[in-house]
């Protein structure tokens, strides 16, 4: 049985998790095709008009990044990152489970140390009030995509190795871990 | 350091890991153990490497394709192309190559051409009497121009990464890609007419135009884009967003078949499928800096001035090399893992950027639909409902004729230079 079908604590948090990386599919949809239209504008503004949109390049620079970070923390969810999983899936379950156990374990370590240096990095470019060249947007706004992507990485990570480790899941969520069927991966 | 940048990513590569934590743990290992320089820089490598107006092209381009594949597009295309190879026998296959490639010309994805000609080319190629392994390895293996034909993703990707320029990577991709699809219809008339396939029906100008009416809007979109780049109109970035606009345009006002709630979706899916590329964008960039501060180019390219390779020598075991790391190994990654590594040798050897990124497109393209692997058999399994031993069979002649055409590429240089020399020197 899946996760998030589950009663308790831990199905509950899936099932907040699963609407959550919706909402924030939707927000990432709407930012994308505001993005796109800005982009549009400047060109007709450009040759209809003689002008162009103050600024609008870094809105949709800023866009790209939020998309980037936060897309990924949905795609972390949804357990869709790009990987070679085909000696893995050739492997026996125990195999599999081990090696997913490593993984959230890697994420988990790997995340906290970027998020970590990441909010110091943002504290400082806050501190010091760093604004956009032409819009004057403060870049914190941008920069602060990177901590709160590998921090809620970090908190994937971490609610999912507390599912296996306290055998929420047993052998069910050792195939949950495993890594996406070919289909499943992005298509080039 | 080897260990580090070496060792650890490959073990993590290979046990399934995400490629995003291959190269972050690589860099992270590096950083605590290894290196001392401010940690600063983990941060500034990863915002950096994807504060790009650039890559901005990135998701307006899939979302064109993804607008444009979710109507009647595809059928639309294959109207246009049937009203001229219908007179031909084989005229069909043709025509599956040829709405391919055009779609090509719209989305760059290689996977979504699969999925959207196949749907509708399958069926009509089972109809007309063509055995079900040929139709499936053909519709399989034509995906794969859609990574050569411009607008490419894994183009831009490259260009990121080898700090080239787009517009002429682009324009040296159009000449392979017809070249690819040049020698898919040779074989397709060729085994048409020995097996005797198909009809034939007259060429006449009614047919051709009912053609294009029917096809017309939908060959606005790469008219837009090739025409916008190269006429000097927009960048790569502005004409995937008109692109984008027209689709909306197109697709919602003038076919009537999209709302508002497929327009959003579509964008859904398209921000999830960009942050699964960017996110390793990023991290390759931190990568490919902490390869750099410890020298590690400097050092290839003088192993290999000291053991005097051949540039000719040199591109057949980069060949072998990427058409072995594209059976495992999906175009993106397999770009972003190597190009900081091969690059300096490319240039140390004065082999032409522009030129050795076609070959690398065309070497990931074969991968793209090679057994056991390749991404396109399973969605064209998936799409399709025919069994893998099918497309396992039918595939075979198709990986010889993009084999045939790798070699041309990688050792007549002027097939990609031609294109690109036309539009910029």
């Amino acid at each position: 049985m899946p996760l998030h079908e589950r009663a308790g604590g831990i199905g509950r948090l899936e099932r907040a998790g699963t609407a959550a990386a919706a909402v924030a599919e939707n927000i990432l949809a709407v930012a994308l095709i505001l993005a796109v239209f800005l982009n549009f504008a400047n060109v007709v503004g450009r040759y209809m008009f003689a002008t162009t949109i103050r600024g609008g390049d870094e809105v949709e620079i800023y866009i790209l990044i939020w998309t980037a970070f936060l897309g990924a923390v949905v795609v972390s969810w949804r357990r869709q990152h790009l990987r070679m999983d085909v000696l893995i899936r050739a492997c026996p379950r125990r195999l599999r489970r081990i090696a997913a156990v490593a993984e959230l374990v890697v994420t988990l370590a790997v995340s906290v140390f970027v998020a970590s240096q990441s909010v110091a990095y943002v504290m400082l470019i806050f501190r010091i009030d760093a604004r956009s060249d032409i819009a004057g947007i403060p870049t914190w706004i941008a920069h602060v995509a990177v901590t709160v992507g590998f921090v809620l990485m970090a908190a994937i990570a971490a609610l999912r190795g507390s599912a296996l480790l306290f055998g929420v899941g047993g052998e069910a969520d050792a195939q949950d871990a495993a890594p996406p069927t070919p289909v499943e991966q992005p298509r080039s | 350091m080897t260990i580090a940048l070496g060792l650890v990513p490959v073990v993590l590569l290979l046990i399934g890991f995400p490629i995003f934590l291959v190269l972050l743990t690589g860099v992270s290992v590096a950083l605590i153990w290894v290196m001392n320089v401010p940690l600063a820089a983990l941060h500034q490598n990863l915002f950096g490497s994807i504060n790009a107006y650039a890559l901005l092209a990135i998701p307006y381009f899939i979302y064109a394709g993804e607008l444009m594949g979710r109507g009647s597009v595809a059928q639309r295309l294959v109207d246009f192309m049937q009203g001229f190879t219908g007179s031909v026998r084989g005229g069909l296959g043709v025509t599956t190559v040829g709405t391919a490639t055009l779609f090509g010309a719209i989305s760059g994805v290689s996977a979504a051409a699969v999925a959207t000609v196949g749907k509708v080319m399958y069926p009509a190629m089972q109809r007309a009497g063509y055995p079900s392994a040929f139709s499936a390895g053909l519709i399989t293996a034509v995906g794969a121009i859609d990574i050569i034909i411009p607008p490419s993703i894994p183009m831009i990707v490259y260009g990121a990464a080898a700090e080239e320029s787009v517009p002429r990577l682009y324009a040296a991709g159009i000449i392979p890609g017809l070249l690819i699809a040049g020698l898919l219809s040779c074989y397709v008339i060729w085994y048409a007419k020995r097996r005797n396939i198909g009809e034939v029906e007259s060429l006449t100008w009614s047919r051709i135009w009912r053609g294009f009416c029917r096809g017309a809007w939908a060959l606005g979109a790469p008219v837009i884009i090739l025409g916008g780049i190269y006429g000097g109109i927009f960048s790569p970035t502005e004409a995937a967003a008109v692109a984008c606009v027209y689709a909306i345009f197109v697709t919602m006002l003038v076919f009537r078949e999209l709302t508002w709630r497929d327009i959003c979706a579509a964008a859904g899916a398209t921000a999830i499928f960009t942050a699964q590329i960017l996110i390793i964008v990023s991290c390759a960039g931190l990568f490919s800096w902490v390869l750099t501060v410890n020298q590690v180019p400097a050092a290839l390219v003088a192993w290999l001035q000291h053991s005097e390779l051949p540039a000719w020598m040199f591109l057949l075991t980069v060949n072998i090399l990427l058409l072995f790391v594209g059976c495992f190994l999906d175009p993106l990654s397999a770009i972003l893992l190597l190009t900081p590594l091969l690059i300096p040798l490319v240039k140390a050897l004065q082999i032409s950027t522009v030129h050795f990124g076609v070959v690398m497109m065309v070497n990931l393209a074969i991968g793209l639909f090679h057994p056991p692997f390749g991404i396109n058999i399973f969605v064209a399994q998936s799409v399709l409902g025919i069994r893998l031993e099918t497309i396992y069979r039918g595939i075979v002649p198709f990986v010889l004729l993009y084999l045939v055409a790798l070699a041309l590429i990688t050792y007549v240089p002027d097939l990609s230079l031609a294109g690109m020399r036309l539009f910029f020197d």
